[in-house]
């Protein structure tokens, strides 16, 4: 195009020097600082390679489901039943590794089908039919959990094969493998959502749907493929869960939800949709590790899990909100 | 004028964002039952300023004063308690329930029980609109309403709240005549009511005729205050801008109709209909053109863009493209058929409010910067977005920044920007200059005339019948659901278009 620009103004406004910017989350990370020395002091233990083991195992699996929850929030939707698809799936692929006769690659793509397909639904209901996201998780959750204890009969199912324990057994120079593949998952999370365009798009829809409409972004299909992907996040958390456990029992992932999506918000992305990182929500899984070994470590009783966990997603959530004040500007 | 006078003061409100000054150093004076108008381009800090004044940004320096109380850290309920009343553009009413429950909405009379005593608030709602004049049942939900008569009823659901002083932020931008007459109307019995009014409008006749005293500000810095004796037009816009602006050149030319041979009809449409709206509507747009539709609110206007871009699916009649049939489009395909469309609400349908400049501007070309796995191409993007940046001269502190924190007008070049970039041929630009100011508007009219020139067919919808005479080479009537050609073109004034539009 050949416009002249017309004259700027220079040198008429002074400009502000731009100051040194602190990645947002510093504060996040001087918290997770202080808790490890507080739980640290309490309890010794806390510093123990099987201990820290532990915790980097825990956060594992919130940090795999936390990728596809990150992309379903930044949407401005949600996903309650993360839980259930985790469990349908991993029961599933469980009764199926009770037959050692049956190759693993097996009940592997089993759960990732029922996976992605659980979350397809999800997508479905709520990109086309245009059922809010919370009613439509709520009620996969429900359906997830109930055909876990039709399928299952609150039977668990155990010993698998050796080959498939590697997954959640194994160890490469010392480090779970589990690490490795959570660390894989989500680097191509990261890399999916900071350097595509399915992740520029998905940034859009969460901005603003109608005018991603407009320029010509299928929003349908983006909404349907991020809860598609957080079903099969979902499928493979589950399997790594069994494959540790050696075991699929009904009540696998209780409360998932609660965590991922605290992790989530603490982290900082907005529960409003828009803006969000991934990295973000891996500091907010941090945060909810520390806090849950933090909890079993100081011999706080399971009882208090589920109150606890609701009492820290409510402040997780008001912290947001403040922060979101601070940034309206 | 001296402090005791004056009913809300600022003194060197200052307020800055990363690497620009938004206002510096502004000093205001607003007296008792006084009408004071705010002009300044887009981008000079007029929304700062409201925003400032209204609590919504905390300054940086400067305080505001009402009544001789100095108010450190305004906040919007106090300023509103001290009776300063805000009616925004964007307006601030609530849809979904009745006049008489968004007009009481603070103060709904009790009856000696506690309860809403609602037939002593549908006598008062029910006089209010008697007094204006606007014949209305108070039970009517605001979504019925028109845009035009919902902003009148939060001008006087504000007013009948004990204002003081009451900030109009480009009012006039939705009315028609007659409601902004009777808006002018109210502003005048609320100033014999010892009630002062902040006007800020970029219409400059509406400025002049009815503000006492008119204030120009340009790049966050007061130019000047006036007492509105003897002021022209031209020296207002010469304080505006900066510099001498014949507002006649952002004006059509009459003498140049269009000399070149017509090129090939890019969009026609073809007895469309659409519900109660409009019935058997036809046009045709070709390339090298610039075909004004001019309406005024509530004409269908808007519903004419949503389908010639495949938002709406007419009934009745069809949408050809290039000469082609379109049977079913959609947006998608509109894209792909080279219809780039700016629409009337950026904030609701057009820009990603928390991403960057640079993404806003590239979101239509996504496909061409996508490289191998999916990646963007991020060093090509940024030239491209540059580029584009330059020749409309969108002013940005950096490509990065997020996109709200730019002035309105900017955003409507971004927006019209990330079509050029994806090089539409076919642009459908829905009031694109809506609370937009002088300066820019002009350069807006530039920006059309060159990409006529370079044969893209462009149609305008807009509800002002100056734009619409400056720029259209074709202009078509929207009136009571038929679309109707403005016959003698050449030659029109504003005077002649205004009258074709509202007579018979």
């Amino acid at each position: 195009m050949n416009i002249t620009p017309r004259q700027r103004q220079e040198g008429s406004l002074e400009r502000p020097s731009a100051r040194f910017k602190l990645p947002e989350s510093w504060i996040l990370i001087v918290v997770i600082i202080v808790m490890c020395l507080i739980i640290g002091i309490a309890e010794p233990v806390f510093f123990s390679f099987e201990n820290i083991i532990n915790i980097i195992i825990s956060i594992s699996v919130i940090s795999i489901v936390g990728v596809g929850m990150t992309m379903v929030i930044l949407t401005g939707g949600i996903d309650v039943s993360v839980g259930g698809i985790l469990a349908l799936s991993a029961t599933i692929a469980g009764s199926i590794l009770q037959n050692k006769a049956i190759p693993i690659a097996v009940p592997i793509i089993v759960a990732l089908v029922v996976g992605i397909a659980a979350g397809a639904f999800n997508g479905f209901c709520t990109a086309v039919l245009r059922i809010p996201a919370l009613i439509v998780t709520l009620a996969m959750l429900s359906i997830t959990r109930g055909l876990v204890l039709i399928y299952t009969r609150a039977q668990a199912s155990y010993g698998f094969a050796k080959a498939f324990l590697v997954l959640g057994q194994g160890r490469i120079l010392g480090i779970p493998n589990v690490v490795y593949l959570t660390v894989v998952f989500v680097a191509v999370g990261i890399f999916i959502l900071n350097m595509t365009t399915f992740g520029r798009k998905i940034y859009a829809v969460g901005n603003n749907q109608t005018a991603s409409r407009i320029v010509g972004i299928r929003v349908k299909a983006i909404l349907i493929s991020i809860y598609a992907i957080t079903g099969a996040l979902c499928a493979i958390a589950g399997l790594t869960t069994i494959s540790r456990m050696n075991a699929a029992a009904a009540i696998l992932a209780e409360g998932l939800e609660f965590q991922v999506i605290t992790a989530v918000v603490i982290g900082g992305t907005s529960i409003l949709g828009g803006r969000g990182s991934i990295g973000k929500t891996i500091i907010g899984a941090v945060i909810v590790g520390l806090i849950l070994n933090g909890l079993q470590l100081l011999g706080v009783s399971i009882y208090y899990n589920q109150f606890l966990s609701g009492v820290i997603l409510l402040v997780a959530v008001m912290l947001d909100m403040l922060r979101q004040r601070k940034t309206r500007e | 004028m001296r402090d005791e006078d004056c009913i809300l003061e600022t003194q060197d409100l200052s307020k800055s964002f990363p690497g620009v000054y938004a206002l510096s150093g502004f000093d205001f004076q607003l007296g008792y039952g006084e009408i004071h108008g705010l002009l300044g381009e887009n981008g000079a800090g007029k929304s700062t300023f409201i925003k400032l004044l209204n609590g919504l940004y905390a300054p940086d320096r400067g305080s505001v004063i009402v009544q001789n109380e100095r108010i450190d850290r305004p906040d919007p309920i106090l300023v509103n308690q001290k009776g300063i009343k805000f009616v925004h553009q964007d307006l601030s009413v609530f849809p979904y329930l009745s006049i008489l429950e968004n007009v009481c909405m603070n103060n709904y009379p009790r009856t000696r029980l506690g309860t809403i005593n609602w037939k002593k608030g549908r006598e008062h709602v029910s006089a209010l609109l008697r007094d204006f004049r606007l014949d209305i049942d108070p039970d009517t939900k605001l979504t019925e309403l028109s845009i035009g008569q919902k902003q009148l009823i939060e001008i006087i659901s504000n007013v009948s709240q004990n204002a003081r002083v009451v900030v109009l932020d480009e009012p006039t931008a939705s009315l028609g005549d007659s409601e902004k007459n009777k808006l002018f109307e109210v502003m005048r019995s609320l100033k014999a009511s010892g009630i002062s009014v902040i006007f800020i409008s970029h219409i400059l006749e509406e400025v002049l005729s009815i503000c006492d005293r008119i204030t120009v500000i340009r790049d966050g810095r007061k130019v000047g205050t006036y007492d509105n004796r003897d002021l022209t037009k031209e020296f207002l816009i010469e304080k505006i801008v900066g510099e001498r602006i014949d507002e006649e050149t952002g004006q059509r030319s009459t003498e140049n109709a269009q000399g070149h041979p017509e090129g090939e009809v890019a969009l026609e449409l073809s007895e469309v209909t659409y519900k109660h709206l409009f019935q058997g509507i036809s046009l045709k747009v070709r390339f090298g053109q610039v075909v004004g539709i001019l309406g005024l609110l509530g004409s269908g206007k808007t519903e004419i863009a949503n389908l010639c871009f495949g938002l709406y699916r007419p009934p009745h009649g069809h949408i050809e493209i290039r000469g082609e049939r379109v049977n079913r489009m959609t947006p998608l395909q509109a894209i792909r058929s080279g219809i780039g469309y700016v629409t009337e609400d950026r904030h609701r349908s057009g820009i990603f409010r928390f991403l960057s400049v640079t993404r806003n501007c590239s979101i239509c070309i996504l496909e061409s910067l996508r490289g191998a796995l999916g990646i963007v191409n991020r060093p090509h993007e940024s030239r491209l977005v540059s580029g584009t940046v330059d020749s409309l001269d969108i002013r940005i502190a950096s490509p990065a920044q997020e996109i709200r924190q730019l002035s309105g007008g900017n955003q409507q070049k971004v927006l019209l920007g990330r079509w050029l970039l994806a090089d539409q041929k076919i642009l459908i630009l829905d009031e694109p200059t809506k609370g937009v100011d002088v300066g820019a508007r002009n350069e807006f009219y530039r920006i059309l005339r060159t990409l006529k020139e370079e044969q893209r067919a462009i149609l305008v919808l807009t509800s002002d019948h100056r734009e619409a005479l400056a720029i259209s080479d074709r202009l078509f009537l929207l009136k009571s659901g038929r679309l109707v050609e403005y016959e003698g073109l050449r030659g029109a004034t504003p005077r002649d278009v205004l009258s074709r539009l509202t007579g018979d």
